[in-house]
C-alpha cells in the first residue's frame, strides 16, 4: 500500500513538474496542509507540538536528501509535499512518500527567520535592502501580497488572520488573504519570537524580558508580566499556564488569568526557542547538553536525559513521545513521563533545528544539509 | 630559529638570479632547548607537551575541558574540530615557539593562532592565573569558531572579524572576575581624561588600557542587555557588515547608545572615589618624569648611599638606572636588552636587590634561553658575578641576606611550578626552601637574617588567585601567616631595623602601600597593620630608606608608572588591626588542584609530525610580452610549527617551449626545532628575470641547496648555504649565453638590535658582512666572487626623533661578476630606480627623521580614513654603483615625508635635488616608495 502511494505521487509530481513547472513542484491541486503543518518553534497555534498518534517510536528512514545549506527552519510537511528552507536561501521541494527532489527555488535575498504554510500561502520574512513579509502563493507562483518590516519569527495563523511579530517591536495582525493590517500594537522591545494563542488571547515575550497577553480580536493589551531576563523560548500555552524560557536560564510558568509567575524553575542554561507541552510534562532542550521534563503544575524536574552535544533545536511531542535533535548528530525518541530513550537514530552532522512532525512523520534538517523524513509506514 | 621575514623569501632566495648577495635583517627567535614533545588526547584537545611539564599538561588538560563545557553552554556552540593545545612551562620556553614566526613579548600570556586554531599558553607561576589565561583563549577559539560557523551556515565567505577591543574584553570578562587591576586603569583613565570611548578604541589598541575597557563595556553590556547578549550578538553576525551594525540588530539601540551609557555608568562608579582618595601628585613626591620606571630599590651604604636604582624604560630599552637622593635625570647604571648577556630585565616580574656593603646590585636577566642571576659591581661599573644555577630555568626577585653571603629569590625548574630557593654565592650552593605547587613570589630577606617575608597563593584564597603574605621562618623551616584575607598582599619590604614590613595591598579594591608592625607580647607574636596611602590608582614595590622616614614606591597615574617617595608620619599601627601571627598551615587548609596528578589520567603518545596546510594560493597571469603564467603555491607545517615544507609549481605557457620548457618548481624544507636551522630544496627553473638593473636575463637552472643559519642570540647570527645548479644564462644585454654546472656557496654575519616605530627603526645598530663566490666546477673556474657589507645606525636625538647612517658596499669579481644597482627611493634619491650599476657600489646615507603630526584623520562621505605616524625626513645621500675605475660621486639632498598605512605599509615620498657635491643642480626630483625606512 505504501509503496503504491509512493508511486503514485512521485508519477504525479513527475508529470506536473514535466508540465512546465519551471523550479520544481510548489504546489499539488488539493495539496492543503491538512492540519499537519507546525510551527517550527514549538508547533502549532498555540505553541505547542501537535499531539499526533502514529510516530511512536521506533522509526524507519523513510528517506534522506542532500540541500545545498543548512536547514533555515524546520522540515514542512503538506499533504504530498515536505518543503525545506535552508540558508542558501534556497526552497527544496521532496515528494513526502518518496523523497524524490521535485524542485528547488533559489532566491537571492536573505530570509531571516523560518517560513510558514498557510494553505497555498508560503510566508517568510525577508531582509535585504528593504526587508519584507512576503506571501508566496504556491500555485500561482507569485507574491501575492508583501507587508514592510522585519520579520524574524515564523508567523502564527489563526483563522483567516495572520500573527506577526515585527522584530522592532510591534505585534501586527493581517489578513491572510491580502495582507491587510487589521491591527497593531506596540510591544516594546526586540520581538524575535513567535507569539502563541489560546481562547482568543495573543501571548508574545520580548528580548526586554516581559511577556504580554493581548486580545486576539483587537489587539489590545490584558496584562505584562514582567520576568526580569530576555523571553528565548516561544511561550506555548495550554490550561492555566503559559511556559517559556528566559535568558538567566529559568524555566517558567505564567498564570493566563493573572499574569503572575506561578512558579520558576532554575534550568542553569539557554534553552530551545521552543517547548514540547504533554498532558503533565514541558519538555526543553538545553545548551548544557540535556534534555529536561519538568512537572507542568509544579515545575519540578521530573527527568534530566544527557546528550552529548548542546541541543538547540526545540523537541517536539507525538503522543508519550518526545522527540529532539542534539549537537551530538543524533535523533532521539525520550518518554515523555519518564525520560527514558525509546530510540535513537544517527545523523550525518549536527541537528541544530527544530523536530517536524507530520501525519506519521517526523522530519529534521541537519547542519549538512540533510534531510531526514522518519516513518512508521 | 625564525627571522621576521616570510619564509616564502627563502625561495626568492633560490630563484634569485643573483642569489649571494641576499641578506636580511630581523631578530632571532632562538630554540635554545631541544623538548622531546610528546601528546596527549581528550575529548576536545590535542595538548602538545614535553616530558618535564607532563604534570602541568595534565592539569591543563584537565582545565581545557572544564572550561570547554563553560563556553559550550554560554556559546551555545560546540566547537566542530579538535582544538591543538601546546603548553609550555616557563614563558622563556613559550618565548621559542615555532608556532607563530612574531617575537613574543614578555607581556604576551598566552595566544590563539588561527589559521590551524592552535593555542599555546605557558605557566607563569601561578596555575590560578594559568587557568584563567587558558579559559581567555579558549573564549578565542569559541568567538572565531561560532562565528565561521554563523557566517559559513548562510553562505558568507568573507571573515567578518570582530573588533579587537570586544574580542578582548569578552574573553576578559569571561575568564575572570573585574579585578583592582581593572579599578586602577579604569579610574586613572577617567580622572586623567584619558578613557577611550568605543569610538576612539583605535587610540589604545593592543593596550593593557583596551583589554581592561573592553572587559568593562562586556561587562556593562551583560548587565544592560541580559548575560545572553554575547550569544545573540554572534547568532546574528551573519546579518550585519560590522560590528556596529550587528550590534544595533541584536538590541535594536545604536552602538553610540551603549558608548554613551557604558560612561555615564563608569562616571557614576568611580567619580565617587576622589571624597576618599587623592592622586599620587598630592600625597607623594614624583621622583622621574618620563619613561617607564618601577621597582626602586636603595642603596644602603657605601659612597651613594641613599641613591635609588630601579629599572627604567623611556626610549624602548629597559635599562637599571640610578637616581640621586636630592634628584635631577636618572643615569644609567646598567644597560640592558640591548646584547646577548641581559637579553631581558623581566621589569615586569622581578626587581633589582642592593647588597647591605651597597657595592653589588643583584638582578636576574634572560641570557642564552634561560634566566642568570647577576651581581653588578656598582663601585667598578662591571659585572662581578654570573650565577647560571642549574636546573633554575626562570628567576625573579633576588633578596640579600644581611651578611651578604646568600641570595634569596623565587625560581621556575623545567617543570615551571615557582618555589623560594637560597643560593650561597662562593660555593653556589643551591637550596630549595618550599617545592609544592603553590606561587611562592617577592622574598624579602629580614635584617636580623632569620626569617624571609613573602607572598604567595598559599591559602584557600589562593585557589581564586589571591595572594597572602607569608614569614618563612629559616631555623625551623616552617611558613605562618603574616596576613589574612580575601585580597592580594604584595610586594613586601623589611625596615631597616626590623620591626616593619612594608607591602602593596588592593584590600580597599585599590592597590596602596601598608605596613605591618610585628611585636611579641607575652610570648605571642602580633602583627598591627597601618595603611599608609590612599591613592586612587595604585602603588606598588615599596622600599624604605634607610633612616625609616619616607618609602619609595612605584605609583601609577595618567597611564605610565613613576618613583615617588612618600614622606613618612610617624608610624603607629592600628590597634583594632592587631592579630596574633598563626600556627602554620595546616596541610588540609591548602588548596589542592583537581587534575593536577604526577601521571595524567589522559593516555599520553609520542608526538608524530602530522603535516597540515599553512597556506595554498593560485595565480593565473596574462601579459602581452611573456604570454600567459600560472602557479600554485604551497605550505604546509606540523602543529608545532617546527617542520616546513614549502612547494612552488607554475608553468609559462609560451608558444614556442615545449610543456617542461616552461615548467617551474621550487622545493625547500625547513627544520626549526634546533638552535641550528636547516633548510634545504630543489628547484628547476626557467624564466626571463628582470634583473635588479632593469635589463632582462633568461635563465634555465637546476639544482639543489643547503642552508645553514645558527643565531648566537636573538641580535646575532650566521648563515651559510651550499648551492649546486646547472645553469643556462642568456645575458641578452650583454649579447653573452653562459652554460655549466655552478656551484655556488656563501657566508654572512647578521648583527641586528634595533627598536623600531611603525616607519622603520629609531634606535640602535644593525649590519650584515659576509663573503659569497660561484665557481665552475667542471673547469674550476671561478666564475664570480662577492663582498657585501651593510651597517646601518640609528642614533637617537631626542624621544621621538632621530638621525639614521647607511654604509654599504658590495664588490664583485671573476669571469662573469654580478651586478649591483641603485637609484631610487630607498637607495640612492634623486636618480631614477636602478638606474645606476656595475660590479661595484657603494652607498651612503644620512637621514634626519622626526615626527610631523601623530594622527590624520580624514573625513570622507563613507567614513573616516585614520592615519598614524606621519613623520618627516631630512637626508643627503652619496654613492655609485660602477665597473672598471670609480668616476665620481653621486649624491643627493632632500627632505621627505612618511606615512604609516597599517598592516606594516607605509608610503615615503621624498623631494630632491642631485649634487656632485660641488654644487647643486635645479631641477627638483620626486620618489616615492611603499616600504619602511632603511
Amino acid at each position: 500500500m505504501v509503496g503504491i502511494i509512493k508511486r503514485l505521487s512521485g508519477l504525479l509530481a513527475l508529470i506536473l513538474l514535466a508540465g512546465g513547472c519551471g523550479g520544481g513542484v510548489l504546489y499539488i491541486p488539493g495539496d492543503g496542509q491538512g492540519g499537519q503543518t507546525w510551527l517550527q518553534t514549538g508547533g502549532g497555534k498555540e505553541g505547542r507540538a501537535y499531539r499526533a498518534a502514529g510516530v511512536e517510536p521506533p522509526l524507519r528512514l523513510l528517506w534522506q536528501q542532500k540541500t545545498d545549506a543548512p536547514p533555515l527552519a524546520g522540515v514542512l510537511f503538506t499533504e504530498r509535499l515536505v518543503l525545506q528552507q535552508t540558508t542558501a536561501p534556497s526552497l527544496y521541494m521532496f515528494d513526502r512518500y518518496s523523497g524524490q527532489l521535485l524542485g528547488k527555488r533559489g532566491g537571492s535575498t536573505p530570509l531571516c527567520g523560518p517560513p510558514t504554510l498557510v494553505g497555498k500561502l508560503l510566508i517568510y520574512g525577508e531582509l535585504g535592502g528593504k526587508p519584507h513579509l512576503r506571501a508566496f502563493d504556491r500555485q500561482q507562483r507569485k507574491v501575492r501580497w508583501s507587508y514592510a518590516g522585519v520579520v524574524c519569527a515564523p508567523v502564527v495563523e489563526w483563522g483567516d488572520t495572520l500573527l506577526v511579530a515585527l522584530e522592532s517591536g510591534q505585534l501586527v495582525a493581517l489578513a491572510a488573504a491580502d495582507g491587510t493590517e487589521l491591527w497593531k500594537s506596540e510591544i516594546g522591545g526586540l520581538l524575535q519570537l513567535a507569539p502563541a494563542v489560546e481562547a482568543e488571547t495573543v501571548y508574545i515575550g520580548n528580548a526586554a524580558g516581559e511577556l504580554i497577553a493581548l486580545d486576539l480580536l483587537s489587539g489590545t493589551e490584558q496584562w505584562r508580566c514582567d520576568l526580569q531576563s530576555g523571553v528565548r523560548t516561544r511561550p506555548a500555552v495550554e490550561g492555566a499556564y503559559v511556559y517559556l524560557g528566559t535568558a538567566d536560564g529559568a524555566l517558567q510558568a505564567v498564570r493566563v488569568d493573572s499574569g503572575q509567575v506561578a512558579w520558576r524553575r532554575e534550568l542553569g542554561a539557554l534553552m530551545t526557542a521552543g517547548l514540547a507541552l504533554t498532558p503533565a510534562v514541558v519538555v526543553v532542550g538545553a545548551v548544557d547538553h540535556s534534555i529536561y521534563g519538568v512537572a507542568r503544575d509544579s515545575g519540578e524536574i521530573l527527568w534530566q536525559f544527557a546528550t552529548e552535544g548542546v541541543v538547540r533545536g526545540a523537541p517536539a511531542a507525538a503522543g508519550e513521545t518526545v522527540y529532539c535533535g542534539s549537537a551530538d548528530e543524533h535523533l532521539y525518541a525520550l518518554d515523555s513521563a519518564s525520560g527514558r530513550l525509546q530510540w535513537k537514530y544517527r545523523l550525518d552532522g549536527p541537528a541544530l533545528g527544530p523536530i517536524a512532525l507530520g501525519e506519521r512523520m517526523v522530519g529534521i534538517g541537519t547542519e549538512k544539509g540533510t534531510v531526514y523524513v522518519f516513518g512508521r509506514f | 630559529m625564525r627571522f621576521l621575514l616570510l619564509t616564502l623569501l627563502s625561495l626568492l632566495v633560490v630563484t634569485s638570479p643573483v642569489s649571494a648577495q641576499f641578506y636580511h635583517f630581523g631578530k632571532n627567535k632562538v630554540q635554545y632547548e631541544e623538548f622531546e614533545w610528546q601528546k596527549m588526547e581528550t575529548p576536545h584537545f590535542d595538548v602538545y607537551f614535553f616530558a618535564e611539564e607532563e604534570e602541568l599538561a595534565g592539569y591543563a588538560a584537565h582545565m581545557a575541558e572544564q572550561s570547554y563545557y563553560d563556553l559550550e553552554k554560554k556559546f551555545g556552540h560546540t566547537v566542530q574540530r579538535r582544538v591543538p593545545l601546546v603548553v609550555y612551562s616557563s614563558h622563556i620556553y613559550f618565548q621559542q615557539t615555532n608556532i607563530i614566526p612574531n617575537l613574543l613579548p614578555e607581556g604576551v600570556g598566552g595566544f590563539t593562532e588561527y589559521l590551524k586554531g592552535r593555542v599555546a599558553l605557558p605557566l607563569s607561576g601561578s596555575l590560578p592565573e594559568f587557568e584563567r589565561v587558558l579559559h581567555h583563549e579558549l573564549v578565542h577559539v569559541f568567538t572565531f569558531d561560532r562565528i565561521r560557523h554563523v557566517l559559513k551556515r548562510h553562505g558568507i565567505t568573507e571573515f567578518r572579524f570582530a573588533p579587537l577591543w570586544f574580542s578582548e574584553g569578552l574573553a576578559e570578562y569571561w575568564s575572570s572576575d573585574w579585578g583592582s587591576h581593572g579599578d586602577m586603569v579604569i579610574r586613572d583613565a577617567l580622572f586623567s581624561r584619558r578613557l577611550a570611548s568605543i569610538a576612539q578604541m583605535h587610540y589604545i589598541y593592543g593596550t593593557y588600557q583596551m583589554y581592561k575597557e573592553g572587559q568593562s563595556i562586556c561587562e556593562f553590556m551583560a548587565q544592560h542587555y541580559g548575560e545572553d547578549i554575547f550569544e545573540r550578538l554572534f547568532n546574528n553576525w551573519w546579518r550585519g557588515e560590522n560590528f556596529a551594525e550587528i550590534f544595533a540588530i541584536t538590541t535594536g539601540e545604536p552602538l553610540s547608545d551603549l558608548d554613551r551609557d557604558w560612561q555615564y555608568h563608569l562616571r557614576k562608579r568611580y567619580l565617587p572615589d576622589i571624597a576618599d582618595s587623592d592622586p599620587l601628585g598630592q600625597m607623594a613626591t614624583a621622583l622621574t618624569t618620563d619613561g617607564f620606571n618601577v621597582k626602586p630599590e636603595i642603596i644602603p651604604a657605601g659612597a651613594d648611599s641613599g641613591d635609588v636604582v630601579f629599572f627604567r624604560n623611556f626610549q624602548g630599552y629597559t635599562h637599571i638606572a640610578r637616581l640621586a637622593p636630592d634628584g635631577g635625570e636618572p643615569v644609567v647604571e646598567m644597560e640592558g636588552e640591548r646584547s646577548t648577556a641581559f637579553e631581558s630585565l623581566h621589569p615586569l616580574d622581578t626587581k633589582p636587590a642592593v647588597s647591605a656593603d651597597g657595592r653589588f646590585l643583584a638582578f636576574a636577566a634572560k641570557t642564552n634561553g634561560r634566566d642568570h642571576l647577576y651581581l653588578w659591581d656598582m663601585e667598578e661599573k662591571r659585572l662581578g658575578r654570573d650565577l647560571e644555577l642549574a636546573n633554575i630555568v626562570a628567576i625573579s626577585t633576588p633578596s640579600w641576606s644581611p651578611d651578604g653571603k646568600r641570595l634569596a629569590f623565587s625560581g621556575a625548574d623545567k617543570g615551571g611550578l615557582v618555589d623560594l630557593y637560597t643560593v650561597e654565592l662562593e660555593s653556589q650552593e643551591l637550596v630549595q626552601l618550599t617545592r609544592d605547587i603553590y606561587h611562592d613570589r617577592d622574598p624579602d630577606w629580614s635584617p636580623d637574617g632569620k626569617k624571609l617575608v613573602f607572598s604567595s597563593d598559599r591559602w584557600q584564597g589562593g585557589r581564586k588567585g589571591r595572594y597572602n603574605l607569608f614569614l618563612f621562618d629559616l631555623g625551623q623551616g616552617v611558613i605562618r601567616p603574616l596576613s589574612h584575607g580575601e585580597h592580594n598582599d604584595l610586594q613586601p619590604a623589611w625596615s631597616p631595623d626590623g620591626k616593619w614590613v612594608a607591602f602593596s595591598s588592593d584590600r580597599d579594591t585599590m592597590y596602596n602601600l601598608y605596613a605591618t608592625r610585628l611585636d611579641t607580647v607575652e610570648g605571642e607574636l602580633l602583627a598591627q597593620t597601618q595603611r599608609l596611602t590612599h591613592t586612587l590608582t595604585g602603588a606598588f614595590d615599596p622600599a624604605w630608606q634607610v633612616d625609616q622616614q619616607a618609602l619609595l614606591f612605584s605609583g601609577y597615574e595618567k597611564g605610565r608608572f613613576h618613583i615617588y617617595q612618600l614622606d613618612l608620619p610617624e608610624l603607629t599601627a592600628d590597634a583594632d588591626s592587631s592579630v596574633a601571627l598563626l600556627a602554620p598551615t595546616p596541610e588540609e587548609e591548602l588548596w589542592t588542584l583537581e587534575g593536577m596528578h604526577s601521571r595524567s589520567l589522559f593516555a599520553k603518545q609520542k608526538y608524530k609530525k602530522n603535516m597540515s596546510l599553512d597556506v595554498a594560493q593560485s595565480q593565473i597571469s596574462q601579459d602581452p610580452e611573456f604570454g600567459t603564467s600560472g602557479g600554485i603555491q604551497v605550505g604546509l607545517s606540523d602543529v608545532l610549527g617546527n617542520d616546513q615544507y614549502f612547494l612552488v609549481l607554475s608553468h609559462i605557457a609560451g608558444t614556442q617551449t615545449s610543456f617542461f620548457e616552461g615548467l617551474n618548481f621550487a622545493i625547500a624544507r625547513r627544520h626549526l626545532q634546533r638552535q641550528v636551522d636547516v633548510t634545504w630544496g630543489l628547484f628547476r627553473l626557467n624564466d626571463r628575470f628582470s634583473s635588479r638593473f632593469g635589463r632582462f636575463v633568461r635563465e634555465k637552472r637546476t639544482g639543489g641547496y643547503v642552508e645553514l643559519s645558527y643565531p648566537f642570540s636573538m641580535f646575532s647570527r650566521v648563515e651559510t648555504r651550499f648551492s649546486v645548479r646547472h645553469a643556462d644564462i642568456d645575458r641578452e644585454f650583454q649579447g653573452r649565453r653562459l652554460k655549466g654546472w655552478l656551484m655556488g656557496n656563501y657566508i654572512s654575519y647578521t648583527h641586528d638590535s634595533s627598536l623600531w616605530i611603525p616607519t622603520g627603526p629609531l634606535e640602535g645598530y644593525r649590519y650584515s658582512m659576509g663573503l659569497a663566490q660561484t665557481v665552475d666546477f667542471k673547469s674550476s673556474r671561478r666564475f664570480n666572487a662577492t663582498l657585501f657589507g651593510d651597517y646601518r645606525h640609528y642614533l637617537r636625538l631626542s624621544p621621538r626623533s632621530t638621525y639614521a647612517l647607511r654604509l654599504m658596499g658590495r664588490r664583485s669579481y671573476g669571469d662573469v661578476p654580478e651586478f649591483f644597482s641603485i637609484g631610487g627611493s630607498w637607495t640612492l634619491r634623486g636618480y631614477p630606480w636602478r638606474s645606476l650599476w656595475g660590479n661595484k657600489m657603494i652607498l651612503i646615507n644620512n637621514e634626519l627623521r622626526f615626527p610631523l603630526l601623530d594622527r590624520i584623520l580624514i573625513g570622507l562621505p563613507f567614513g573616516n580614513i585614520d592615519l598614524s605616524a606621519f613623520r618627516g625626513a631630512l637626508f643627503v645621500d652619496a654613492g655609485n654603483a660602477w665597473s672598471g675605475a670609480f668616476d665620481e660621486w653621486r649624491g643627493s639632498i632632500g627632505g621627505g615625508a612618511r606615512l604609516a598605512l597599517g598592516g606594516g605599509f607605509v608610503f615615503r615620498l621624498d623631494r630632491s635635488r642631485r649634487t656632485d657635491f660641488k654644487s647643486i643642480d635645479n631641477v627638483t626630483r620626486w620618489d616615492f616608495f611603499f616600504g619602511w625606512d632603511y
